[in-house]
This record gives C-alpha cells, sequence and structure tokens, in this order.
C-alpha cells in the first residue's frame, strides 16, 4: 500500500512562502501575547496593594451621616466637628477594643500612587507623629533599607519597589504633581505591603482617616462597622479588603480583561480573513498537483489530508516560535522594562497560551471552508484536459 | 489483459441533443504491446482510454480487466487500481512546479524509503536524465526531460499498464522519437497504451486502433508490415 502524500515536500521546496506564513503567525501570536503580558502588569502588580496590604491595616473616613450626625440640629461648624471629633474617638476605642485589631488612631493621610503600564491605582498612606512610625513599620513587616527614619515635618518613607516606579531617589519630593514640595522622600523601606508612612506637614488640606492596624482575621470592615452599629453609605469611605477587591475585579483585572479580549477579536478577525485570502490562493495555485495526486490513485482524503498536514505544521511552527518569542521577549521586556519601573509580571501566563492557540484553532477552523471548497472541486486530469 | 463490450459513453446525459463521446464497440486487449490509439480531435480516443483506466466510467458496456468488472468498482477499489497497477502518461508533464525531478518521480511511488528512491534514480538515468538533473525543478528542464521525468513517475511502481495521452504533443520530433522508443522498450513486458492523431509516431506499434465519432476500428493493416514493430 502506498505511503501517504507527504506535507513536508511542499514545506522544504517552499521555504520563502512557507516561511512568510510561519512567521507572520509567529508575530502574531508573540505580538498577542507580549500585549497581554503588558496589561497584567497591573493586574500582577497591583496585587500586592489589593490583596496584601488589607491584610494589615484599613482606612476609614466616616461620614457625619455615618455617626447618625444630624448637621442641621448645630448652629456652627465648631460645635458640629466637637461633636464629630467625639464619635470618632469614640470609634477609634471600640475599635481598638476589637479581636484582631491592635491599634486604631485618627491621623491625617495623603495619597499615593502606583502606576503600571497601563493604569495606576492609589491608595492612602498615613501621617503620623516620628516617634509612633517605628510601630507602623513593625506592624507592617517594613525595614529600613536606605536613608533614615523620618524626624521633621512632612517626611517621608517610601517602599523601594514605588521609589523605582515613581522614578525617584531619597531627598526627592514625594509626589510632587500633587504635593509640589511639601513632602521629601528620606528613607526607603523593604515591605511585603508596599507600606507607605511619613510624618505631616503641619495641617494640610488632606484627608483624615481612622486607621486601623489589624491582623488578616478582619477582611470587611463595613461589616464590623455595623456591628459596631455604623451603616457605611456612599457618603463614608472603607478602604479595606472588600473594596480593594472590588476596584480591583471591576477596574483592574475587569479592564484588563475586557481591553485583551477587544484584541484577540480584532486580531482573529484580521488574521483569520487575510490568512482566508492568502489560503483561497495557495490553494488555487495547486489544483493541478491535486488533480495528478487524484488521478494517479490518491484519494481525496489522501489529499485532504496532505493539506491538512501542512497546515497543522505552519499553524505549529508558528505557534511555537511565537511562543518562544513571545516569553523571551516577555523575559526580556519584564527584566529591563518591568522590574525597572518596580513593577512585576508573569512571563509565563498559560491562560494567554492556550487562549492564543485556540484562536489559532479558531482561525484553521474557518480555513476548512476554502480546503473542502478546493477538495470537492478537484477533478482528475482527464476533466482538465477536455 | 482487457475485454470491453458494448461501451458507450454519453455525454450531456442532462441535454435534448445527446453527444455520443463512444457508441457501444467491442475491443480486447493483449497483457503486453504498444498498441496506438489514433483519431482526430474529438473522436473519442482519449475517452476510450479514460475509460480503460477507470478515470471515467462509460455510460454504458462492461469492462473486463483481467476478469474483473470495472464499471462496477467502488472509488476506492479504482483508486487502487490506479495506484498500482496502472501508470499515467498525461498530454502536458503535470510535474508538481516546486518538486525536484526525482521527487517527482517519487511522489508516485507506492513506498518512499531508499529503495525506491534509488529505483527512481536508475529509472530517470535510464531515461536519459543526468544526475545533476534530479534535483532540478521542472522549470530548469526542457520539455522533453520534464517528459521522460513524467514517464518516469508512470512506471515507477512497475505498472502492469501504462496509459499516454498524447505524451509526445509538446515535444519536437527528436524528443518525439526517443519516449516512443523508451514506450516500445516498456511495452515488452507490459500493455502500453498511446492516444495520438499522430500517425507517424506510431510506427513501431504492434496494433493500431483508429477512432473515428466514437467507433473503431483495427487499422494494423495500414502500417506496412516492415515499418511494424
Amino acid at each position: 500500500m502506498k505511503s501517504g502524500l507527504s506535507a513536508w515536500n511542499f514545506i522544504k521546496n517552499n521555504k520563502k512562502t512557507v516561511g512568510a506564513l510561519v512567521l507572520a503567525l509567529a508575530m502574531v501570536f508573540t505580538a498577542i501575547y507580549v500585549i497581554a503580558m503588558l496589561l497584567n502588569v497591573s493586574t500582577e502588580s497591583f496585587r500586592t496593594v489589593v490583596f496584601e496590604m488589607p491584610k494589615k491595616v484599613a482606612f476609614l473616613d466616616i461620614s457625619t451621616r455615618g455617626y447618625g450626625i444630624r448637621t442641621e440640629e448645630f448652629d456652627s461648624g465648631e460645635e458640629l466637628y466637637a461633636v464629630y471629633e467625639k464619635k470618632t474617638q469614640d470609634l477609634v476605642e471600640r475599635l481598638k477594643a476589637v479581636d484582631g485589631i491592635e491599634d486604631a488612631y485618627y491621623t491625617q493621610a495623603i495619597y499615593s500612587q502606583y502606576q503600571s503600564v497601563f493604569g495606576m491605582i492609589g491608595y492612602e498612606v498615613p501621617l503620623l507623629d516620628a516617634e509612633g512610625i517605628p510601630d507602623y513599620l513593625t506592624h507592617m513587616e517594613a525595614q529600613l533599607t536606605a536613608g533614615r527614619m523620618p524626624e521633621g515635618e512632612g517626611e517621608i518613607l517610601v517602599e523601594e519597589a514605588l521609589l523605582k516606579n515613581a522614578d525617584a531617589q531619597i531627598g526627592d519630593a514625594y509626589m510632587p504633581f500633587a504635593y509640589g514640595d511639601t513632602f521629601r522622600i528620606v528613607g526607603t523601606l523593604r515591605s511585603p505591603y508596599m507600606t507607605v508612612v511619613g510624618t505631616p506637614a503641619g495641617f494640610t488640606n488632606n484627608g483624615w482617616f481612622i486607621v486601623t492596624e489589624k491582623d488578616e482575621s478582619i477582611y470587611d470592615m463595613t461589616a464590623l462597622l455595623k456591628d459596631l452599629g455604623i451603616t457605611i453609605s456612599e457618603a463614608d469611605r472603607v478602604e479595606d479588603g472588600v473594596s480593594m477587591k472590588s476596584f480591583y475585579e471591576t477596574e483592574v483585572k475587569g479592564m484588563v480583561e475586557r481591553v485583551i479580549d477587544t484584541i484577540h477579536t480584532i486580531v482573529t478577525a484580521f488574521l483569520a480573513f487575510t490568512i482566508l485570502i492568502a489560503y483561497i490562493s495557495y490553494l488555487r495555485n495547486r489544483m493541478n498537483e491535486y488533480c495528478l495526486y487524484m488521478s494517479i490513485g490518491y484519494s481525496r482524503s489522501a489529499v485532504y489530508g496532505m493539506i491538512m498536514r501542512e497546515m497543522l505544521m505552519i499553524f505549529g511552527t508558528g505557534a511555537v516560535l511565537g511562543l518562544f518569542a513571545g516569553l523571551g521577549g516577555g523575559w526580556m521586556i519584564r527584566r529591563f522594562m518591568i522590574e525597572a519601573k518596580g513593577l512585576n509580571c508573569r512571563v509565563l501566563m498559560p491562560e494567554q497560551i492556550f487562549r492564543i492557540l485556540a484562536t489559532y484553532v479558531l482561525i484553521m477552523g474557518i480555513l476548512q471552508i476554502p480546503v473542502l471548497w478546493s477538495i470537492n472541486a478537484v477533478k482528475t486530469i482527464d476533466a482538465i484536459e477536455e | 489483459m482487457f475485454d470491453v463490450k458494448q461501451i458507450c459513453m454519453i455525454y450531456d446525459m442532462e441535454k435534448e441533443e445527446k453527444l455520443y463521446a463512444l457508441k457501444g464497440f467491442d475491443l480486447q486487449l493483449p497483457d503486453r504491446g504498444l498498441i496506438g490509439i489514433i483519431g482526430p480531435s474529438a473522436s473519442g480516443k482519449s475517452t476510450l482510454m479514460y475509460c480503460l483506466s477507470t478515470l471515467k466510467i462509460p455510460t454504458e458496456g462492461s469492462i473486463l480487466y483481467n476478469g474483473r468488472e470495472l464499471t462496477n468498482c467502488t472509488n476506492v477499489e479504482r483508486d487502487d487500481l490506479r495506484r498500482r497497477e496502472f501508470g499515467f502518461i498525461f498530454q502536458k508533464h503535470y510535474l508538481v512546479p516546486y518538486m525536484s525531478a526525482v521527487e517527482n518521480v517519487m511522489v508516485a511511488a507506492n513506498e518512499k524509503d531508499k529503495t525506491m528512491r534509488k529505483k527512481a534514480e536508475e529509472i530517470l538515468t535510464k531515461l536519459g536524465i543526468r544526475e545533476r538533473e534530479f534535483s532540478k525543478k521542472p522549470a530548469k528542464l526542457s520539455g522533453g526531460q520534464c517528459q521522460r521525468v513524467a514517464i518516469a513517475r508512470a512506471v515507477i511502481n512497475d505498472p502492469k499498464v501504462i496509459f499516454a495521452d498524447e505524451p509526445t504533443a509538446s515535444l519536437d520530433h527528436e524528443n518525439a522519437y526517443n519516449v516512443m522508443k523508451i514506450l516500445k522498450e516498456y511495452s515488452l513486458e507490459r500493455l502500453v497504451l498511446v492516444v495520438t492523431h499522430d500517425k507517424s509516431i506510431l510506427k513501431d506499434c504492434d496494433r493500431i486502433l483508429e477512432m473515428w465519432d466514437g467507433e473503431i476500428r483495427d487499422a494494423s493493416s495500414d502500417i506496412p508490415e516492415k515499418e511494424r514493430g
């Protein structure tokens, strides 16, 4: 019995044509993979802020409504503020009594910004008395790695990755685009919780928060506050595990997935269309060859098998090359660009690999239309010569 | 080898005015020998050859090949016959343009091993293709060389019958003569059927069949005895 038709003959004798197709497929694979990796820099980098930091600290900004204060009952702002402060101090004391909360205090806070390749995340930074900072660092498992502890007003300790991310150095102003020269970086920290802490620069017009130093057992501060008689509304602000996770799921991961979905759809449609056109031309050019095979005794299924093996070899090689180029390129990008900006990302993303492979399988599925049409149109040579 | 009975081929069956390519005749062909089928265009000679080679199925009649009825064969059986027992030389060489001469021969081979490749090279050498031309693609070979590669492709599996449809149509006189000489050699051990409209190439045939308007007659007697092979 005759051996099947070899797919290798076409491939080895048409290196330029096949090479161009393989290269195009590999480049598409690499491009999708690297873009997905860059988009995932946000989801990976923000994980510490979103999932780790809330294990140790929560920030609460409770409104007068949250405390049940009826503002219309007060004639002056001073009176209202005095009641508000009392309610706040009362809440602080009640929080301190909760199991799992190590400390709580009402203090100023500024904003910290962590910028990814696409998108950014912000979180609160407590401003404490210089004497209170070592305890905070101990709670946050942070160590001073360079510079010094804050001593005077407006001095900030910044986590190393965040310092890289801001492209700043010790001695630079902290977030000058937001705070001008008010705060200055005096040291760096290494912390598994992206810790930033500093001293206030006098009384500034920044937010005031109840900072709750806690352990992992307390995840949902809204539920805890409800137990303490405070119902959280839109006027209140709670930065805890629940709110951070919700932000992450909708604004970070959700956004990234939407963008990746869009890119996948556009690239798949474009790639499918261009490869479809190229394949129709490729099959037409080879019709006489297929007719010859049929005439000398090969069946339609043998010819179809050869076409499919060629297709699999081309797509397979393109995918393998694209995967290696994507992983190599991804590693280089992470090494020289992502990590240099204090960010993090995964180079190996199995879910993206499977997704791109599924795209290739889908395109091969679409290519069955011209292939099957061609196979059915193949005649034996007697029909051509007539 | 072939026993044809009342073979009839009708084209345009669905039309009112039907076209009879073969008009119902009997024909017997031996196991070996060079048989020429001659006739003007549209006389039915190619249709006859394609019916014998299973590429076409006649509308009516019977074709027995070594006692086996070809008109009842399944597609798989027909493919198998063409693969194992028949060899084809077409009017154009139909070489695969991206394959070398030797690969074009090997594409028809039943086995793709080294022994078969060696055999392909031996056949090409025997047909006058030099070793340095084995790796050349059809575009780099002359018309005569291409046709000889096509002959090599037709004989690689040692077929019992070689069907040659106008094998010299695209060749000059010298190459046409050489191709016919090769076919004559092959016909000593197998049946070689040559369809042509050029009577001059059939002088070495053992038998000549003349076709005219779908009918056949034995025209061997038209060739002087001394010119026959």
